[in-house]
Order: C-alpha cells, then structure tokens, then sequence
C-alpha cells in the first residue's frame, strides 16, 4: 500500500531557517501528502512566510509549549489516520531537508516492516560538511551519548543503520506507534525527548534505524530549540535533568526509591568533580537538577506508559547501549585532543631549582637554622613571649575552632579566633603531641622561608640567580627572626606564607587553581596576622583593577578570608569594638611599641634587632647601634628605591607599594593598642606589617637587580652580605638563650595542679599577681590552664569586663583583702581548688599573702616556681557542661559554612583535573571514528 | 644610564609601540622614571618622617580593671595587758613572769560597739578588743591602754594593734639595769611560728631559738631579750610570724643603781621606708635627765634616735627636727648607716618641747627616738617614740587615761589641712597643720576622738608629767582592708 505522509513542521523562531525549510519541503522529489506547520508563539513574519508557502495546515500553539507537545497537537488536527502505512515526519524550523531526504527515508522504511522511526542524517546548516548528530545512545548508566557530533562527513557512519535512538529534527515516524507511545515524554521538554522516545519504540518491539543518505540540517540540538542562546550551566542543567528523569522513569519499581534518596547525594559528590575540574559554575545547576528531579511529577505518568506499551525486556537494547569503557575511551580522546587545542604560548625561560642554586640556597638556610636553634633541638614544647603549647589532643585543638565556648578563665560562648584554625592545621601534621608541631615549624622556618621566596622570585625575575639572593634575604629578615624570638607564631606564619599568597596572586591572572590557592593562602596570612588584612585587601583591589581580565579569577580571592572572619567579625561590631578585629591572636605580650624610625629599620620590638648587646659586647658604644643598622641595610633600600628610576616600572611601582603598605601597617600596629592583659593594654605587633614590608623592599630590589646589567652582580653581593649580617644578633639571640622564647617541658599552672588537672580537669586555678599600688592581677586557669589554641581576641580586646570576670574580681580582690566575704563559698561555686600568688611588688604582695594566710578557708601548699600557692579544702560545685563548637546550632552552620568555602575552594585550587570544555553529553569534537554500533 | 641604553630597554614597557620610539620618546621615558623614583624616594622619607614625628594617636588603650572595695570583716586589736615582771608576786621563779597590776584600756567605733574580751591569763594577760561589722563599711575603731609603772616607776602606755605577719619594733636595750622583754600575742585560731631577726649595734645577732618560735592559738609568749642578745644597747627586732598573725610588743624597764626609773611599752613602727615622720617627740626636763648618768656606764638618759637601714647596703639619712611650736628648727645632721647595724644618734642638749623628726634616707631605713624626763629629785621615767605611718584615711582614736594627753599631728603633704577633731561627746575642734608642719592637740585623758579633713597625716599621742612619759603612734585602718584595683 502507498505510504501516507504528513510533515509537520514546528515553527518557533528564526524567519530565515523557516524560510529556507519551507522551500526545501516544496523540493522534495517525494512531497509529503500533508503539511501541518505548528507555529509557537506567532510572529507576523512567520505568519507571513507560512501565508507563502501555502501549507494543508496552519496551527497555532500558545508561546512555550515544547516540540513534542506541538507534533502532538498537530496531529490532534491532521485527518484520522487511514492505514498503518501512515507516517509522520517531524521538522523544526532549522531542519531544511535536502531535496530526497523523504524520499530515502521511505525508501528505507519500505523495505522493513519492523522499522517503525527512521532518521536522517543530521547537518550543520552553518557548516553542512560536518555532521551535526547521527544516532544517539546511552551509556550502561544511563547517560545519553551522542555517537557522532561535529564530525567530517566522509561517509564514515553511513554503514551504521540500526541505532537506540535518533534526533527529533527530520525523524520519520509510523503515526500509529506515534499515537501508542503517546509521543515525546511531557516530561523531557526538550532534550532527550526524542532519544527516549526511540528507546520506547524500540521497547514496544520495534527498530529505529538511521537512513544516511538522506540528509537534513540542523542548527544546534534539541535543547537549543527555543530561540535563546543558553549558557553552559543552562544547557548543562537542562542535561542532568533529562538524564535524572530518564532514570527514574527507567527504573524498577524498587530501585525508584534508591535513586530518589541518591540524587542529593550525587549532587554534592558530582559538584566537587565539578570543583575539582575547575567548573564552579555547574554546581548550582547541578542542584538545581537534583531538585527539580526530586520533585519531579511527570515520573509516574511517564512509567505507566513504559510498562502500557513495553514488549520486550531490557535486555534486548542492551546490545545498542555504550558500555562504560568505550565511553570513557572517547572521554580520553576528547581530554587529549583538548589539549593539543591549548597548546600555546612560548615558555620564558626561569631558574631551576635544583640547577640555579635554589635547592642550595635552602639547604644553607636549614642549617642556618638549625644552628641558631640549636637550643631548641630535642626539645618537645616550646614556651615564652606569646607562645604557650598547644593543646595535647589533636581533638581539642580542632574543637577550638568555629563558635563555641571559649575555656580562657571564665570562659564565654563565642567565635573563635580564625587563627584556631590555622592552630589546628598545624597541630594535627603532628597529631601525636600537637605543640612539636610548633618546634618543627621553628627549625624549618629559616630553610622553609628561603623556598618560599625562591619560587616567587622567579616568578618576578628572569634572571637566574636572583632568586637565590631573595630566598636568603628572606629567610634571615629581622621581622621573621623577631618573631621567632619573641613567640609571635602568627606572624612568622605570615611570613612564611607571604611569598607562595604573592606567587598565588600573580598566577591567578592566569589560572583559576592559582586564584583558590591564593584565596586559601590570603585567609591563612589574614588569620594568622590580621593587621595585614587591610593592607592584602589594597593590594587584591590593585591587582584587580591592574588585570582586568583576570577579574573573574580574582575576585573571589577574598572569600575564604570573609567567611573565616566572619563570626568575629560580628561578633565585634555588634559589641562596638570593630577595630579589635585586626589584634593579634595568641597570647597577648605587653611591650613597648618601636617608633617611626626604628620600624624603618626592621625594628619591631624597639630592641635594635639586638645591636646595642653586640656592640656593648664589642666595646664599642651602643648608642651608635641606629647607624650601624641604617648602613648595613642602605644597599637594600637604594636597590629599592633606584628600581623606580630603572626599566620595569611597572614592577617597580606595585613592589614598592607593597613595601609603603607593608611600613604604614606596622606604624599603624604600634598605634593600635586593641587588647589588653592584666591590665597592661598590648599593641598589635608590627612584625607582620615589617615582613610585607621586607617582601616589597626584595621585590623592588630584585627589579633594580634585573636592570642593572652588569652592575647587578656586585650590588646583590654587597646587598646579600650586608643584609644578612643585620641579622647577626638575632640570629646570635636566640642561640644564647636570649630570646624569650624557650623549650620548656613546665606545665602551665603549677606541678600539683596539673597532676590534679587529669581526674579533674576543671579544677579552677586562681593566678594573682601582685601590682604596685595596691593593684592585683587575677587570672583563672581551668585544668591544666589555656593553651596557645584556647586564646581568644574576643577575651582579650573587651573593652568592659564580663559579669564572671567581675565576680572573679571581686573574689580575688577580697581573698587578698582582710574582709567577711565568704570567700570559701564563691571558691567551691566558681570551681576554683587553688591559688597562686606569683611573685610581684612587695607591699601588695605581702598584703595578699597575709590575707591568704589568714583565711580559714585556705591551706599553704608551698612555694612553687610560679609563686606561692594554696589550697582550697572544700567540695567544689561541678562546673557546668559548657556547649562545644557543634552543640549548637549555630555553631554548625558556621562550621558546615567555612568547611563549604575552603571545601570549594580547596578542589578548585588542587592542582589536578585542568580545565576543559563541559562534556556535553556529545560525543567529542574532532575525533577519529572508533566506535561501532552493537547490531541487535 | 644613559639615554641609549634606556632607549633600547624601553620596549618592554611599550610593548604596544612598533617602530623604534623617536628620539622624543626616550627623554619623555626618562623624565617619567625620573619623576616616579623621586617621587618613590619622597613618599618614603615622608611616610619615616611623618611615622617618627607626627603625633599619631593611639586607638584603645582601654584595660579591664575593678576596683574591690573589700567586705567590711570583723576588726580585732590586741591590748598588751599588764606590765610583766620576773617572778611571782613572791619574787621567786624566775623563770616566769608575773602581771602587775590591769592597764586602763579605752576603745571605741564610729560604728558598732567592740567587745572587750580577755586572753590567755585573765585580767592581767593580754586583751582582744573585737567589733563585728554593722554593714558592708568597714567601721573606724581604735583602741589603747595605760598604766602606771607602779614598781617600775614611771608610766607606759601603748596603741592596742592590730595583728600582722610582720612587726618592725624598735627600742629597748639589755645592758645592765635595762630588761627588754619581746611579748607574742596570737590572736589567731591556728598557731603562729614565729622568727625573730635581731639588730644591735653590732649587726644581726645569730642565737639559737630566734627562729620557729610557736604561739598558740590564743595564747602569748614573752621572751626576754637578753636571751638572744645579752648586753645588747641598742636592738631592732623584727618579728616575722607564719600561720596566724600576731601583736609583737616590747616591755622595756630601767633600773639605775636599783633605783626604779620608768617603763615603756613599745609598739610596732612604721615599716622600712625612705623618708620616716616621728610626729611628737616629747622632751622633758632634759637637762635634768642628762645629769643623771654623769659619769654611770651606761648613758642612755639622753635623747636619742634610733636608726637601721635593714637592707645589705650602706645608706646615708639625712635627719632633721622641727619643733612643733613652730620655733626655727634644729640644723639637719647627715647620718652614715651600716647596713643592718643600729646606731643610736644622741641629741644632746636640745631644748624641751615636742618635735617632729623626720628622716630622709637613701635606702628604707627603720627609727624610733627615746627621750628620758626627770624632776631633779631622782623621779624619772622614758618613752619611746616610734615612727607614725601615714594615714589617708579618717580615723578614729581612743587616748587612754594619763598626764598631759596631746595629739601630735604632721602633715606631709604639700596642702594646709584644716583637720577636725571631733569627740566622743561631739565637740569639734578644726586644727591648721600647715603644709609639712606639725600641730599639737591637748586632750583630755580617757577621750576618744576622730580625726577628718585631711588626705595624709601622721598622728602619734603622747603623755607627759614629771616623772611620766610615753608615746605611741596611731595606726590606721589594717592595710589589708584597703580598696584594690583587681586587673583582668
């Protein structure tokens, strides 16, 4: 019987493919019997290129309805069918046939009763020698594959006919089976409608086969019908929604609800593959899909008509199917050929680590180190100035971070300082006893400074041993040594970690791992010295608006660093103390601040960076200790400053603007005294701000050195000695035993109480120190006392002492008093066991251990190394169970917060899974033919 | 560099230029780095400059602090009780000592009544004068006892003290004819061990027994001098308890040719401190004094001052007296101290009246001054006159019975002070005491008076007849009641 055909040609946009379409229809060696144009949405201009073309049918469909739900609409107004030899041949707008595309299909159709979808080969109709789509598959899980994309037609494919599935576009289709299928799946409103269709057809029996000769173009898949251009996360979403529909309508009645519990689940795990290949943009959709699949209510109507119309069992496509390692094969390819695409750009050549010094350089270094802190070898615990140890449980050091209660005298519920985190990170390399973590970082501080400024001198210096000069001014610069010596843990982290955030940042106008590596670092340097962080923040907004194309790369840099700081942040405006942000975490040290000029010459303490001693030593007169440093860093300043007068200005400026910035922080440092201890106000140390300043000063040095040409060699030799020498006494300090900073095994509170502290660890320790003045310092120790993770800013910036320490006040002000308070009371209710007086001003002294004595409630248990200490007799109230960093609500979110961030931006910045095109669910681009079709 | 050079460097600042710049071009490169670097090299002086000389302001600075105004606690003083002698009333055993006769003791509080409570032996034996807190204010409460030397001869009277860890008492001798007893009273509930460091003029005695000396809850422990020092003139004792505090008091007598001639009960005084006030030191009939130990061995009839500089170096003071009449004041001597040896600085013929010493020293030095009356008919009787701390608080004064009762009143300060001096029976008297002088007050004997208006002022009683003779200083509220700074 002659077959019955009735085009239908879905019309939504684009006048100028229409058109085209239209005429080819009217070209056809074989004209369809019938011709139904949808239009969506109608424009005068389609109206009127129809009106032309003078169709059987014009119908309209309202704006929005999908190219499934059009064809059926469509055939809802085409005449009854008469026969089983009626088909229907679906056309987009885009999809102009060649002039014997109709004529081929049915010739192919004819032949085989048992093909029931036929399908053209689809070309570009901008490129009409590539193959747009020809046949599609799914992969053993599900994925749709397309089996060609993009490819030169050279006949290649044409011995392929029977296929899973074919595009929508040209699809020749029996009007019968079309009308017991139902149609496209209302749920698949683009893509995939037409591959899941096929995968029905061929369930219910029948064949679906690729007719090559005859040839239709195409202007972009299925998902690009819809006239807007859609971005990658769109059409990405569009995909997974697809294939999530697919699967649950695929899926055994029981494995249904497997699938459903896994969708959010696979979202995050397919979201960090997405981080990690450097595609944040597809997390959101990635979500988005999941959601939409798990409310997704055209599931069940789409499985009754599956198990309506199926026939045969799964098994019987299996065979069409791509197995697993076919398809990661192509992957392969696809990555491979990527690459070759990225190819480019000529490598400068830079130092070798191990070929120009630097490996030597650090070698140098370590033993310098290891020299200078010879006394602290063989020790376990380092202790002094602002260092204390750490916890002794990795556990604890890790429960010390996020917002929790705070264990620092009376404690308080409240955020931690960003630094815990960095504390943590640190504890845990060395998870058996935390705190050698902190002499490790000691002895590796000189070797690991040194590496840090090799490698971002290379990055700003083509000359090869330049480097090598950075690398050892770095490494004995006198803020890194006066931090080391006067236990300022964060801002020798600072330091050390300066170099790799400057390499971090200029490689992230190139490379988005760089810009997360940079995020990381800048949160690390800002915990660790938070008074850099205004200065970094200038510096990311020049290095913004210098490379605007590196903008998208940039400017989430500061991200990590906001969400680490934000709980404080908070914390300290709502409590009218915002500046407090930027103090120093740790143990607060009260001192003298360097003035102007001493800053200038690397002095953050005011000590002279130990010259005076020296030169006392030498004989000669201290006094002319200023100068002698002045000169000895002259050649690196005039290198510094000469860099603005040479070639490479543009170096130069940002180099010495670092170092301006890093010089104004510490002058700002000594004019912000933001905490304070036992009534000492403390200023925030300018160390830190000393080490930026020290990196701008090699930065511009190194770019004077890189102009000099010949001259270079000598200044960087003069330079090198010269700088190097400053850091003579220092170095010498901390060998002596000078430093403040010393191996010390003690324990924080005194012998007896941290014996106790094991079966009691909050037994409560009262520190009085005695003032003149009839003053008295009072501290209370819990257990085994604080530690250097338990130090909170939030504790020691209050500007008002909190209701607890006011009774702590008011009980040591009376225990030192003679008075009726019932001291024996308030001593069992605060938990307090024990009281130590240390030794202090005379008068106060004898005062409070007169009235400690005489107080019936206390017993004398002796003197110990801290001062005199006694004992509290009575039962002591149980202290209440104070909430821990995930007890309560919002301490979760803030920790499943900050843990998101650095999660997301610890896979952006891994090194692995470089960037490459989305997988489109299309086969890849350029690739040699390998695939052949399984014949069922 | 010269201009060809930076011509050929140029390029990679103008990477976008594609010919070789003209000649033009170079000098404006030039110019510009010129320009930059000195502009580098001017913001680099102006940011040291300005770093070093501006006046910037500090920003926080705030500190946790709270001042403790400590819970008013129940006051105790101790009264010293009767003057002891060797042996009982028969004159045997020698070994202990006896009470003669009850002291007049006179107490009272701004607030509250006290509780006259005797010690360990009865009514002759040491007395504890407590007052329980009426409100959270610490009540002002003073107490003293008098007697009459009665076998001694002479009159003694002394401020009843409060106890503390550690007493300076300075005064005494055990020469021949002169016995110096060391009385111990614990008040305390636990025992009191107690170490005695002893100066003379020759340095610090080493004795067996001066150290861990137990006092009893309660109890009292009087030890005579010559035990550890025989034959030492002029001693300083400095009493050091552990566990329970205690009242340290020293009962000196003088025996001349068998002639009874005075007692004193001498107090603790002010603790070592480089610039020391003795307010009231009363001398009278010195002249007839003096002739007293014409020619006897031991001379200790004259007006001295005693002084120690406790520490382990040599020390200079320079000493000074101003009678409190305002008459011109006697010529300052400067005084070498040895270190932890006491030297007695006699002052001989100085007129009679009161006077206010003060001593000056470069290290904290201890002092008291000794004066000796006589009526010429071979009557006579000593006093001791230690250094008075200051007071900055108003305080309140009981002034057992005696002859001739005055309030010496000194101010320090660089202020006149209009002090007021209000008795029990509620008049008020407003006394000047110019700025670094000294006022006398009579008083009528037995009175209790509270002294106000003034922010520092050392204040002493003394008493005085023809043959009586006695001081003491007026302590004020216990240090240890003062308000503290507690610092967080």
């Amino acid at each position: 019987m002659h077959p019955r055909v009735t085009a239908i040609l879905v019309a939504q946009s684009g006048a100028e493919n229409l058109d085209k379409t239209l005429r080819a229809l009217g070209a056809q060696t074989r004209a369809p019997d019938a011709v139904i144009v949808v239009e969506i949405g109608s424009t005068a201009q389609i109206t009127q290129l129809i009106a032309q073309f003078g169709p059987g049918h014009v119908v309209s469909a309202r704006a929005g309805t999908t190219f499934g739900g059009a064809v059926s609409h469509a055939v809802h107004v085409a005449a009854p069918p008469e026969s089983e030899e009626e088909w229907l041949w679906l056309l987009r707008e885009d999809n102009a046939p060649d002039e014997h595309a109709l004529e081929r299909l049915l010739g192919a159709v004819e032949i085989a009763p048992s093909v029931a979808v036929a399908g053209p080969k689809l070309m570009r109709s901008s490129e009409p020698h590539l193959i747009d789509s020809f046949g599609e598959t799914v992969s053993t899980l599900g994925a749709r594959v397309e089996l060609v994309h993009g490819e030169l037609d050279q006949g290649q494919h044409d011995r392929r006919d029977d296929v899973l599935g074919i595009a929508g576009g040209g699809m020749l289709v029996r009007r019968t089976l079309w009308a017991r299928l139902g149609g496209f799946d209302p749920g698949l409103p683009s893509i995939d409608a037409a591959l899941d269709f096929c995968i029905r057809a061929r369930l219910a029996g029948h064949r679906v086969i690729l007719v090559p000769r005859a040839r239709v173009l195409s202007a972009g898949g299925a998902e690009a019908f819809g006239a807007r251009p859609l971005s990658t996360a769109r059409r990405f979403r569009i995909t997974r929604s697809a294939e999530l529909h697919r699967r649950m309508v695929y899926a055994p009645a029981l494995a249904m609800v497997v699938h459903w519990l896994s969708f959010l689940p696979l979202a995050v795990l397919r979201s960090l593959a997405h981080l990690l290949s450097k595609h944040p943009g597809l997390v959101p959709a990635e979500f988005s899909a999941a959601f939409r699949a798990l409310v997704d209510g055209s599931v069940l109507p789409a499985r009754r008509n599956l198990r309506r119309t199926r026939t045969v069992g799964w098994a019987a496509i299996a065979g069409l199917r791509m197995r697993l390692g076919e398809l990661r094969e192509r992957r392969a390819q696809a990555r491979e050929a990527a690459l070759i695409d990225d190819v480019g750009g000529i490598p400068v050549p830079r130092a070798s680590f191990l070929g120009d010094g630097g490996l030597w350089a650090v070698v140098a270094m370590a033993v310098v180190g290891l020299i200078a802190f010879a006394p602290l070898l063989g020790a376990s615990v380092l202790r002094g100035g602002g260092l204390l140890p750490l916890g002794t449980d990795v556990g604890d050091l890790w429960g010390n971070v996020g917002y929790g209660w705070r264990e620092l005298g009376t404690g308080f519920l409240g955020a931690a300082d960003p630094f815990a985190a960095v504390l943590a990170v640190l504890g845990s390399i060395t998870f058996w006893a935390p705190s050698y973590s902190i002499l490790l970082l000691y002895l590796a501080a000189l070797p690991l400074a040194a590496l840090g400024a090799w490698c971002c001198a290379r990055r700003l210096t083509t000359t090869r041993w330049l480097p090598v000069l950075a690398a050892l001014l770095w490494a004995v610069a006198p803020p890194l040594l006066s931090s080391l010596a006067s236990g300022q843990l964060g801002a020798a982290i600072a330091h050390l970690v300066l170099p790799w955030l400057a390499l971090a940042v200029i490689g992230s106008g190139r490379s988005l791992a760089a810009g997360a590596a940079a995020s990381i670092l800048l949160a690390v340097v800002g915990a660790s010295a938070p008074v850099l962080i205004p200065a970094l923040l200038l510096l990311w907004l020049g290095a913004l608006i210098a490379r605007p194309r590196a903008l998208l790369r940039t400017i989430g840099v500061p991200i990590p660093l906001l969400a680490l700081f934000a709980p404080l942040v908070v914390t300290q405006f709502v409590r009218g103390t915002p500046l407090a942000v930027f103090a120093d975490p740790g143990v607060p040290v009260s001192g003298d601040a360097a003035s102007g000029w001493r800053l200038a010459l690397g002095d953050a303490d005011g000590s002279l960076l130990g010259w005076p001693q020296l030169l006392a030593a030498l004989g000669v007169p201290d006094s002319i200790a200023p100068f002698v440093i002045a000169g000895l860093l002259a050649p690196l300043a005039v290198l510094a400053l000469l860099s603005l007068f040479l070639r490479g200005t543009y170096r130069a400026i940002p180099a010495t603007l670092t170092a301006l910035l890093g010089y104004l922080t510490a002058v700002a440092a000594t004019h912000l005294a933001l905490a304070s201890v036992g009534g000492q106000p403390v200023t925030v140390w300018p160390g830190s701000g000393l080490s930026l300043f020290w990196l701008g000063l090699i930065a511009a040095a190194l770019v004077a050195l890189d102009a000099l040409g010949r001259a270079a060699t000598s200044s960087a030799l003069l330079t090198g000695i010269t700088a190097a020498t400053v850091a003579v006494p220092l170095l010498g300090a901390i060998l002596i035993g000078a430093a403040a900073v010393a191996p010390s095994s003690r324990p924080i509170v005194p012998a007896l109480v941290n014996a106790l502290a094991d079966q009691q660890p909050d037994v409560g320790t009262l520190v009085l120190s005695p003032r003149p003045d009839d003053r008295v310092a009072a501290k209370l120790q819990r257990g085994a006392g604080a530690t250097l993770d338990d130090q909170s800013t939030l504790a020691t910036t209050a500007a008002r002492a909190s209701a607890e320490q006011q009774r702590i006040a008011k009980l040591a002000g009376n225990l030192v008093s003679r008075s009726g308070f019932d001291s024996a009371a308030e001593l069992a209710e605060l938990g307090i066991g024990f009281i130590v007086l240390t030794h202090g001003d005379a008068d106060t002294q004898r005062r409070a251990s007169d009235a400690l004595n005489a107080n019936d409630a206390l017993t004398a248990a002796g003197g110990t190394v801290d001062g005199n200490l006694w004992r509290f007799d009575g039962e002591l109230a149980a202290q209440p169970e104070h909430p821990g960093n995930t007890d309560t609500a919002i301490g979760r979110g803030i920790l499943i917060g900050q843990g998101v961030v650095f999660g997301i931006a610890v896979l952006l910045a891994l090194p692995f899974g470089t960037r490459r095109k989305v997988y489109s669910g299309r086969g890849p681009a350029g690739e040699a033919d390998t695939f052949e079709s399984g014949e069922e | 560099m010269t201009d060809a050079t930076d011509f050929e460097e140029a390029p990679e600042e103008l990477a976008t230029e594609p010919a070789p710049a003209p000649k033009g071009r170079s000098a404006v490169v030039v110019g510009a780095r010129v320009l930059t670097g000195a502009v580098g090299v001017g913001v680099a002086a102006l940011a040291i400059a300005g770093a070093t000389w501006l006046p910037l302001p500090t920003v926080g600075g705030d500190v946790r602090a709270l001042d403790v105004h400590p819970t008013a606690a129940a006051q105790e003083r101790v009264c010293a009780g009767s003057l002891l002698r060797f042996g009982d009333e028969s004159g045997q055993d020698a070994r202990a000592v006896a009470p003669i006769g009850e002291p007049d003791i006179r107490f009272a509080a701004t607030d509250g009544m006290p509780r006259l409570q005797p010690m360990a032996g009865g009514a002759g034996g040491p007395h504890r004068v407590t007052l329980e807190p009426t409100g959270p204010e610490q009540s002002t409460f003073g107490a003293s006892q008098s007697q009459a030397g009665g076998e001694f001869a002479g009159f003694a009277a002394a401020q009843c003290a409060m106890p503390a860890s550690q007493t300076w008492l300075v005064g005494g001798a055990s020469t021949t004819g002169r016995v110096t007893l060391i009385r111990l009273v614990n008040p305390s509930t636990v025992d009191s061990l107690v170490d005695l460091t002893i100066h003379t003029e020759n340095g610090i005695i080493t004795a067996a027994g001066t150290d861990g000396i137990v006092v009893p809850p309660g109890g009292e422990r009087v030890l005579p001098l010559a035990g550890f020092a025989p034959d030492a003139a002029s001693p300083v004792i400095r009493v050091v308890s552990r566990g329970g505090e205690i009242v340290a008091t020293l009962q000196q007598s003088i025996v001349r040719t068998l002639a009874p001639s005075g007692v004193d009960l001498i107090g603790g005084v002010n603790a070592p401190s480089t610039g020391i006030v003795i307010p009231g030191f009363v001398i009278n009939g010195g002249h007839a004094a003096e002739e007293l130990t014409a020619g006897a061995t031991v001379d200790d009839a004259g007006a001295v001052i005693r002084l120690l500089a406790p520490g382990n170096e040599d020390a200079t003071a320079m000493l000074s007296m101003t009678p409190e009449d305002g008459s011109p004041a006697v010529d300052p001597v400067a005084i070498d101290l040895t270190a932890g040896q006491v030297i007695d600085v006699a002052l001989d013929h100085i007129e009679d009246g009161s006077y206010t010493v003060r001593v000056d020293a470069t290290l904290p030095v201890v002092a008291a001054a000794r004066s000796t009356t006589a009526d010429g008919e071979g009557g006579t009787d000593f006093a001791w006159f230690g250094a008075a701390p200051v007071l900055s608080e108003p305080a309140l004064l009981s002034v057992a019975p005696g002859p001739w009762a005055a309030l010496h009143l000194v101010n320090p300060t660089e202020q006149d002070a209009e002090v007021t001096v209000t008795s029990e029976t509620g008049s008020e008297e407003t006394v000047s005491v110019p700025a670094g002088a000294a006022a006398v007050v009579p008083v009528p004997a037995g009175g209790t008076f509270e002294l106000d208006g003034f922010d520092q002022l050392h204040v002493s009683v003394s008493y005085r007849g023809a043959t009586e003779l006695a001081g003491f200083v007026v302590t004020g509220p216990s240090p240890l009641a003062r308000d503290i700074r507690v610092l967080l």
